[in-house]
C-alpha cells in the first residue's frame, strides 16, 4: 500500500492539536474500486477474455437478428463447407452452421448467466448466514452444503435433467437446475470470508457503536466479501457452460429445437471425420469462451481478492 | 585487522506496480571482531530488507546494488550454491518471526541437527547430540525432550531460542539478528535477550542487532546505526548516539519516547508528520517535511554520512551547530490551555466492575471438534473508573486484559459478575437498552488499520456512529463530522478519502475521531498506540491527553507497554493470568512495586540509556506464562515466582493492602525499587 | 483418533441413506417400465399385473425403498429391470472405470506435480507461461471435445501415418485375441487414448493447484530460514518445500480420485467403454424408464467412494500435518 507522499513544504507551527496530521499527501483520492480497476486493466489476459468474451456476446446477439438465416431455417444446401454464402457451412440436412452456432452461443451464455445469478444469491445468502451468525446455524448449513456436495452432482443433474429437459424452453429449467447445485462453492466462500471478517476489528468497533446486524452484513461485511463473491460467481460461469455443454451433449440438455454449443457438437460428431467443420466451430467457440471467461476469473481474483491464490 | 563483515553504498530496489521502491539507499558501514552493531529504524526505513540483502535472501523482484564482502570475499555476486557455504558459517540469520520461520513438519531437534550434519562431517546421532547441547545453551529446560516437539507445541520464547541455536550451530563469525525480541513479551524478551548474549559469548560471534526498540539497542549494543527512509542517517558509538546526537531524527526519536525512569510525567515531544514514502522521494534530505531546523539547502540536496566528530557520523547539513543539543521539538506542540472549566468531579465511580468472570470453551482440532475444556481468561478481576481519570490495564499478551475491555463494553458476555456504567448494571441489559447506554461507553482498538472499514470513505467512518443512532441530521452533520476530524487534528478536506491513504497514525485519530462523535463519557482504549511507531506515538498520546483534558473523558487504558501506562495514567492495575495482581497510584505502582511479578515486569523493560542498562540488575524469571486452560492452584504467579513456598499453593493469596499502602496479592508482598533512579 | 473415524464414518452412512432415499424416489417417480407394455395392443391386464409384480411396482414406494435397503445389508443389490444382477454387473463395471481411471490418475499425479514446482520455482518464466496457457486450455475444454479430438483425428491420423491401426477408439480391447501380452498391448491400445483424454482434463488443474501450494510454501519464511542456514539450493525445494507443497496437494487428488470412479462418464461414453459411467447413464436414460435399482446400486458405489476418500484425504492430512495431528 503506498503511504501518501508528503509536500517538500515544512509544517508550521498549528494552532489546534495537529502534529502528524499536517501533512497533506498528494495522492488523489482513490477508492478501492479504482484501485481494483486499475489491477484488472494490468492483467492482459484477462483484459484480452474480457474483450473477446464482449465480442462474442456482441456477435452472437447480432447473428441471430441479422443474419441472413435463422438457426431453424432450412436451406437447400446439404452438408457444404465454409463458403461466403455459409461461412461455418451447412449440416447435413441443410441447416446454416454459422446461425446455428450464434444461436448456441446465445444459448449457453444466458443459460450460464442464470446458473451463476442463482448460484450467486444462494450462495450468497447461506454462506453469509452460516458465517455471520456460526455456532449452530454454521453447523447446520453447512452440513447441509456437504450433502449437495457429497451428492455426486452429475448423477442427479442426470435424473432431473432428463426429466425436465424434455419440457418446452429447456434452457430455464436447465439453468435452474444447475444453479440449484452450484452454490456450494460460493457458500463456502462467503462464509470463510464472513467467518474471518467476523473477527476484523472494524465489525466490533461497528458492534461497539451499537449498529444492527443488518447494517453490519449489508454495509460492511458484503462490500468487503464482494471480491471473493465477485471472482467465484465468474469462475461459476465457466463451470456452468461447461456442465450445460457436457449435459447436451450426452442429449439430457437443451433439447431440440433449441440448440447449444454441446448439443451442436453432439449432432456433428458422427459425421466428424468427413465434415469437420460440423465439429470444429461449435467446439471452438465452446473452448473459446470458457477460456475468455476463466481469464477474466482470473483477471478479477488478481485484481479484488489478491489474497486469494490462483488454485485452479 | 580487516573488518569481518563490510559494506559499501548497498542499493536494494524492489519493482512494484506503482513503481521502484528505493527499500535501502547507499548503506554503508563496518564490522569489527566481537563487535555489536545496533541497526535502529521504524517500519520501513530499510532495516530488514538490508539484512536480507546481506544474505543474499531477498525475493527475486529486488535488484541489489554495491558490494558486501565478508572476510574479504565479495557475496553479491555468489550464486546460491556458493552463497550457501557463507550462510550459517560466516554469517548466520536470527529472524523475526519463530513460528513462521520453522518447518512446521519437523521437529525442532531435527531441524537445529540438519544445520549440522549437512554442513560438517558429522554422523546424524553425534549432530543430534549436538543440538541438544545447543538448545540447552540458549536456555531450554529439558532440552533432550523438547527437541522431539514440532514448533506450533512450543511457546513463542521456545521458539526463538531454537531459532538462535540455528544460528548458533556452525560457529558463525557474525549473527544477524532481525527484531529477534518483536513479538514477545517483556518478561521473555528480557530471556531471549539473554539467550542471544550467550549465543554471543559462545560462539565469538560479532552481532548485527536490528530493532526499532532504543531499549534494547542501548543495552546490547556497542554501535549504533540510525536509519531513516531507507539510509543511515548516524552512525556512532552507542553513548554518543543517545547523549551526544548530531542528527535531529534521533534526537527527535529519543526525544518522543515516554520513559519508565523519567522525571516526573513531561509532556512527550513527537515529531511531526510520518516517514515518506520511498516510491517517490523528492530531492534533498528525506526528513524536511518532519524536520524544526530546516535550512534552504535540505530541500535540495541530500547530505551524506559525514563523520561530525571521532566515529561519528551524520547525515545532516546542520551537525556542526547540533552539538551544543538544543532542544528541537520542545515547542512544535504545546498544550493547549484547558478551554473552559469542567463541572466538578464526581466521586462515585463511572465504570465499576465487580468479580468479572469470563471463560471461553476450548475445542480442539480440526478433525474432531470437542470441547476439551475452559479457558479461564478472566477470574474475578474487580475495578473502578472514576471520572475524569485514567485507569491503565497492563499485563502480558494472554493476560486477560483484552476481553476484560471487551466484556466491559459488552462485545463479549461476560461468564458471571458485575459491570456498571454509573447506577446501571450493564450485563443485565437487553439488546435495545444497551444500544442506547453504547452512546456513553466508547472504545479505541489497536489496529488503526484493521479497526476501519477499507471501503469507506473516513468521513463516513466518523459519521457512521451518528447515523446508527440516527443523530445524523443531513444539515447539521456535515459540520459535526468536520468538527470532529479537527478536534483530533485532522484536515476536514480529507473526509472523502480512504483509510489505505492515510498514516498509521492519522488513521488512528480517525479511530479515535468515530470513538468520540456519540460524545461519550467513557473510552476504553485497547493499546491504542502500540501498532503504531515511536515517531508517532507520542502524537497520538499527547492528544489523548488533551482530549481528555477538553471533554472530561475517563479512560481505560489497556497497554503493555509498561513505559506508555506510567506516562498516562493516573493508576494502574497490573494482570496476571487473569486476576489482577497489584493495583494503586501510578507513584505506588511504578515506585514501590510489591508483588513480584510487578517487580519482574518492571525490571525487564530496556531504558533508552545506555549506562541506565549497563549498571541495571534484572530480575529474570524462569519459563513461560501456564496455559490459562488451567492455571496453577493458589498463586496463579507462584510457578514462575522466586518467592514461593508451601502456602503459594494451597492458599490463593487476595488482592489487600498488606501494609504495603497499596493493594497487593501476595503472601510476600514487599516493597522494592526495582527501577534505575531518576535520570542525572 | 478412533472416535473421529467412527463419527466420520457413522456421518457418511447417514448422508448416503438420505441421499439413497432422495435418488431412489425420484427416480422411481420419473417414469414408468410399462408403459410401452400397456401401450402394446393385445396385452392382458393379466400379464400386466404379472410384470408389476415382478418389478415390485405394485408395492408401496417406502416399502420397496425398505426392500431394497434390506436386500442391500444383505449384500444383495436386486436386479434391474431388465432382470440383470445389479451387483455382478456393477462389480464388471468397477473393473473396467479402474482400468481407465487408475492410470489416468498416476500419469496426472506425476505430470501435475512435476509441472506444478517447475512452474512454482520458474514463475513467470516462458516455462511457466507455456504451462500456465496450456493448464488454461485443458480445464476450458469440455472433455467430449478432447476426446472427439483425439478420436476422430489425431487417432485417425496416426494409424493412416503408421499403415495399421495403433490406437483403437472403440471398447476397452478387441475379443478374440489370444496370448497374456497380446492381450496386454492390445488393452494398452484402447486404453491409450481414454487415459490421455482423461490424464489432460485432470492434470491441468492439479498442476495448478501444486504450483499455487509451492509458491506459497517457497514464499514462507521457513524456506527463508532453510536457506539462511546455509543448506543446498536442492535441500530447501526438496525436503523443506515439496514437503509442505505436497499436503494440499494429496487432498485433492483423493477427493478427485474418488469422483472420478463414480464415472468418467464423458470419457467412457466418447470411446464407448461399458464403465460406471456409462452404467449410470444407460441406468438413467433406459429405453421406457431410468432403472431404481441400476442407479440406486451404483449411488452405492460412487457414494460410498466419495464418503471413503474424503475421509482418508482427512487422515491424510492429519499424518503428513504435525500440527493437525496433534491437535
Amino acid at each position: 500500500m503506498p503511504e501518501p507522499a508528503p509536500g517538500i513544504t515544512p509544517p508550521t507551527p498549528a494552532l489546534t492539536l495537529v502534529t502528524d496530521a499536517i501533512q497533506d499527501p498528494a495522492v488523489e483520492s482513490r477508492s478501492q474500486f479504482r484501485l481494483a480497476l486499475e489491477r484488472f486493466a494490468h492483467h492482459r489476459l484477462a483484459l484480452a477474455g474480457l474483450v473477446v468474451f464482449l465480442l462474442l456476446v456482441l456477435l452472437s446477439t447480432l447473428g441471430s437478428v441479422f443474419w441472413q438465416y435463422s438457426y431453424s431455417t432450412i436451406t437447400s444446401d446439404f452438408a457444404t463447407g465454409p463458403s461466403p454464402q455459409h461461412p461455418f457451412g451447412t449440416d447435413l440436412i441443410g441447416h446454416d452452421l454459422f446461425a446455428q452456432v450464434m444461436e448456441a452461443e446465445a444459448t449457453s451464455v444466458k443459460t450460464a448467466a442464470l446458473v451463476a445469478l442463482i448460484a450467486t444469491t444462494i450462495g450468497t445468502v447461506i454462506g453469509a448466514i452460516a458465517g455471520y451468525y456460526g455456532k449452530l446455524a454454521d453447523a447446520l448449513l453447512m452440513r447441509f452444503t456437504d450433502l449437495i456436495l457429497a451428492v455426486p452432482l452429475l448423477a442427479v443433474l442426470l435424473v432431473l435433467a432428463n426429466k425436465l429437459s424434455k419440457q418446452a424452453g429447456s434452457w430455464f429449467w436447465i439453468a435452474l437446475i444447475l444453479g440449484l447445485l452450484l452454490w456450494t462453492n460460493l457458500a463456502r466462500q462467503v462464509r470463510g470470508a464472513f467467518l474471518s471478517l467476523r473477527e476484523r476489528e472494524f465489525v466490533e468497533a461497528e458492534h461497539a457503536i451499537g449498529a444492527s446486524d443488518l447494517r453490519i452484513v449489508f454495509r460492511h461485511m458484503i462490500p468487503n466479501a464482494i471480491g471473493s463473491i465477485v471472482v467465484t460467481a465468474t469462475l461459476t460461469v465457466a463451470l456452468a457452460l461447461l456442465i450445460e455443454a457436457v449435459l447436451s451433449f450426452l442429449g439430457l440438455g437443451i433439447q431440440p429445437p433449441e440448440v447449444s454449443l454441446g448439443s451442436l457438437v453432439s449432432s456433428g460428431q458422427d459425421a466428424a471425420t468427413s465434415l469437420p467443420w460440423l465439429f470444429f466451430f461449435p467446439s471452438g467457440f465452446l473452448v473459446v469462451t470458457i477460456l475468455s471467461i476463466n481469464f477474466i476469473g482470473d483477471g478479477l481474483r488478481d485484481a479484488l481478492d489478491p489474497t486469494q491464490r490462483a488454485t485452479r | 585487522m580487516s573488518p569481518l563483515l563490510e559494506v559499501m553504498g548497498l542499493n536494494v530496489t524492489f519493482r512494484t506496480r506503482d513503481g521502484d521502491v528505493h527499500a535501502v539507499r547507499d548503506l554503508t558501514f563496518r564490522l569489527g571482531r566481537g563487535e555489536t552493531l545496533g541497526i535502529v529504524g521504524e517500519s520501513g526505513s530499510g532495516k530488514s530488507t538490508a539484512a536480507l540483502a546481506i544474505l543474499g535472501l531477498l525475493a527475486k523482484n529486488a535488484r541489489v546494488t554495491g558490494s558486501v564482502k565478508a572476510a574479504g570475499q565479495e557475496l553479491l555476486s555468489l550464486r546460491e550454491r556458493d552463497l550457501a557455504h557463507v550462510r550459517g558459517s560466516v554469517i548466520a540469520y536470527v529472524p523475526q518471526d519463530p513460528l513462521s520461520s520453522l518447518n512446521p513438519a519437523f521437529t525442532v531437534g531435527w531441524q537445529v541437527a540438519e544445520t549440522i550434519w549437512t554442513r560438517r562431517e558429522m554422523s546424524k546421532e553425534a549432530a543430534h547430540r549436538r543440538a541438544v547441547e545447543l538448545l540447552e545453551a540458549v536456555g531450554i529446560p529439558r532440552a533432550a525432550e523438547q527437541a522431539r516437539r514440532f514448533p506450533h507445541e512450543l511457546s513463542g520464547g521456545m521458539r526463538q531460542r531454537v531459532v538462535i541455536a540455528i544460528a548458533m550451530a556452525n560457529d558463525p563469525d557474525v549473527i544477524i539478528a532481525d527484531e529477534p525480541t518483536t513479538a514477545l513479551d517483556v518478561t521473555i524478551q528480557a530471556q531471549v535477550l539473554e539467550a542471544l548474549r550467550s549465543a554471543r559469548e559462545l560462539t565469538g560471534a560479532s552481532m548485527i542487532l536490528i530493532t526499532h526498540d532504543l531499549g534494547i539497542v542501548a543495552g546490547l549494543a556497542d554501535r549504533v546505526m540510525v536509519m531513516y527512509a531507507g539510509k543511515p542517517v548516524e552512525a556512532g558509538p552507542v553513548d554518543d548516539i543517545f547523549f551526544r546526537s548530531r542528527m535531529p531524527y534521533t534526537l527527535g526519536l529519543l526525544g518522543s519516547l515516554p520513559r519508565l525512569d523519567g522525571v516526573g510525567y513531561a509532556r512527550l515531544r513527537p515529531i511531526p508528520g510520518a516517514p515518506p514514502s520511498l516510491v517517490k522521494l523528492p530531492p534533498g534530505c528525506p526528513f524536511v517535511p518532519r524536520c524544526p531546523v530546516v535550512i534552504g539547502r535540505c530541500a535540495e540536496e541530500e547530505p551524506t554520512l559525514r563523520l561530525a566528530a571521532p566515529e561519528h557520523s551524520s547525515a545532516c547539513h546542520r551537525s556542526r551547530e547540533l552539538a551544543a543539543g538544543v532542544p528541537l521539538f520542545g515547542t512544535a506542540d504545546p498544550a493547549p490551555p484547558a478551554p473552559q472549566t469542567l463541572p466538578a468531579v464526581d466521586d462515585r465511580p463511572i465504570i465499576g466492575v465487580t468479580d468479572l468472570v469470563k471463560h471461553y470453551p476450548l475445542t480442539s482440532g480440526r478433525l474432531a471438534r470437542r470441547k476439551v475444556g475452559n479457558v479461564h481468561a478472566v477470574c474475578g478481576v474487580s475495578l473502578e473508573l472514576r471520572e475524569r481519570e485514567t485507569l491503565g490495564l497492563v499485563g502480558e499478551s494472554g493476560c486477560g486484559k483484552s476481553t476484560t475491555a471487551r466484556s466491559i463494553l459488552q462485545l463479549l458476555p461476560a461468564t458471571s459478575g458485575s459491570v456498571r456504567f454509573g447506577d446501571q448494571e450493564l450485563t443485565t441489559q437487553t439488546r435495545r437498552q444497551l444500544r442506547a447506554l453504547r452512546q456513553h461507553v466508547q472504545v479505541v482498538f489497536q489496529d488503526p488499520m484493521a479497526s476501519l472499514d477499507p471501503r469507506i470513505p473516513v468521513g463516513e467512518i466518523v459519521a457512521e456512529p451518528l447515523r446508527v443512532h440516527e443523530r445524523w441530521d443531513r444539515r447539521t452533520g456535515p459540520a459535526r463530522v468536520a468538527e470532529l476530524f479537527r478536534l483530533v487534528g485532522l484536515n476536514p478536506e480529507h473526509r472523502n478519502r480512504y483509510p489505505h491513504e492515510f498514516s498509521g497514525g492519522q488513521r488512528q485519530r480517525v479511530g479515535i475521531a468515530r470513538a468520540l462523535a456519540l460524545e461519550p463519557k467513557v473510552l476504553v482504549l485497547d493499546e491504542p498506540v502500540s501498532a503504531l511507531d515511536v515517531s508517532v506515538q507520542a502524537g497520538v498520546v499527547n492528544l489523548l491527553e488533551d482530549l481528555q483534558d477538553r471533554l472530561g473523558l475517563s479512560y481505560l487504558f489497556i497497554a503493555h507497554d509498561l513505559s506508555v501506562i506510567r506516562h498516562i495514567c493516573d493508576r494502574v492495575a497490573v494482570m496476571y493470568l487473569g486476576k489482577l495482581v497489584e493495583t494503586g497510584t501510578r507513584s505506588q505502582v511504578y515506585d514501590a512495586p510489591s508483588h513480584p511479578y510487578t517487580q519482574a515486569l518492571l525490571s525487564a523493560v530496556p531504558v533508552p540509556d545506555p549506562q541506565v542498562e549497563r549498571q541495571r540488575r534484572r530480575i529474570l524469571l524462569t519459563g513461560d506464562v501456564p496455559s490459562a486452560t488451567s492455571p496453577p492452584s493458589g498463586c496463579r504467579f507462584r510457578t514462575r515466582c522466586w518467592k514461593a513456598q508451601g502456602i503459594c499453593a494451597t492458599e490463593e493469596p487476595v488482592l489487600a493492602d498488606r501494609g504495603q499502602g497499596h493493594p497487593v496479592a501476595c503472601h510476600f508482598a514487599e516493597k522494592a525499587a526495582v527501577l534505575p533512579g531518576p535520570r542525572r | 483418533m478412533w472416535i473421529y473415524l467412527l463419527r466420520r464414518l457413522l456421518a457418511g452412512v447417514i448422508v448416503m441413506l438420505v441421499l439413497s432415499f432422495g435418488v431412489f424416489i425420484l427416480v422411481a417417480l420419473s417414469g414408468n417400465p410399462l408403459a410401452a407394455l400397456k401401450a402394446t395392443p393385445g396385452v392382458s391386464r393379466a400379464t400386466i399385473a404379472a410384470a408389476a409384480a415382478q418389478l415390485h411396482l405394485n408395492e408401496p414406494l417406502a416399502d420397496r425403498y425398505w426392500n431394497w435397503l434390506d436386500g442391500l445389508l444383505h449384500g444383495n443389490f436386486g436386479s434391474s429391470y431388465t432382470g440383470q444382477p445389479v451387483g455382478s454387473q456393477i462389480a464388471q463395471r468397477l473393473l473396467v472405470t479402474v482400468k481407465l481411471v487408475v492410470p489416468a490418475v498416476i500419469l496426472s499425479v506425476l505430470i501435475g506435480v512435476v509441472v506444478g514446482v517447475i512452474s512454482a520455482v520458474r514463475q513467470y518464466k516462458p516455462v511457466d507461461h507455456v504451462s500456465t496457457g496450456l493448464a488454461y486450455l485443458f480445464y476450458s475444454t469440455p472433455v467430449f471435445v478432447l476426446g472427439l479430438l483425439l478420436k476422430d483425428f489425431l487417432a485417425v491420423d496416426v494409424n493412416r501415418a503408421v499403415g495399421h491401426t495403433v490406437l483403437f477408439t472403440v471398447g476397452q480391447s478387441t475379443p478374440g485375441i489370444t496370448g497374456t501380452w497380446n492381450v496386454l498391448a492390445n488393452e494398452v491400445q484402447h486404453a491409450a487414448l481414454p487415459v490421455i483424454t482423461l490424464t489432460l482434463v485432470t492434470y491441468a488443474t492439479w498442476s495448478r493447484f501444486q504450483r499455487a501450494a509451492m509458491l506459497d510454501v517457497l514464499n514462507a519464511d521457513y524456506i527463508r530460514l532453510a536457506r539462511a542456514k546455509g543448506l543446498s539450493p536442492r535441500r530447501v525445494l526438496f525436503v523443506h518445500a515439496l514437503r509442505n507443497a505436497l499436503i494440499p496437494v494429496i487432498t485433492v487428488v483423493a477427493i478427485d480420485f474418488a469422483a472420478l470412479i463414480g464415472g468418467a462418464l464423458v470419457t467412457e461414453i466418447v470411446f464407448s467403454w461399458n464403465g460406471m459411467g456409462q452404467y449410470l447413464f444407460n441406468g438413467l436414460t433406459g429405453a421406457e424408464s431410468p432403472d431404481v435399482y441400476a442407479v440406486s446400486g451404483w449411488l452405492m458405489v460412487a457414494g460410498t467412494a466419495v464418503v471413503m476418500f474424503n475421509i482418508l484425504a482427512d487422515l491424510l492430512y492429519g499424518v503428513l500435518d504435525p500440527r493437525i495431528r496433534n491437535a
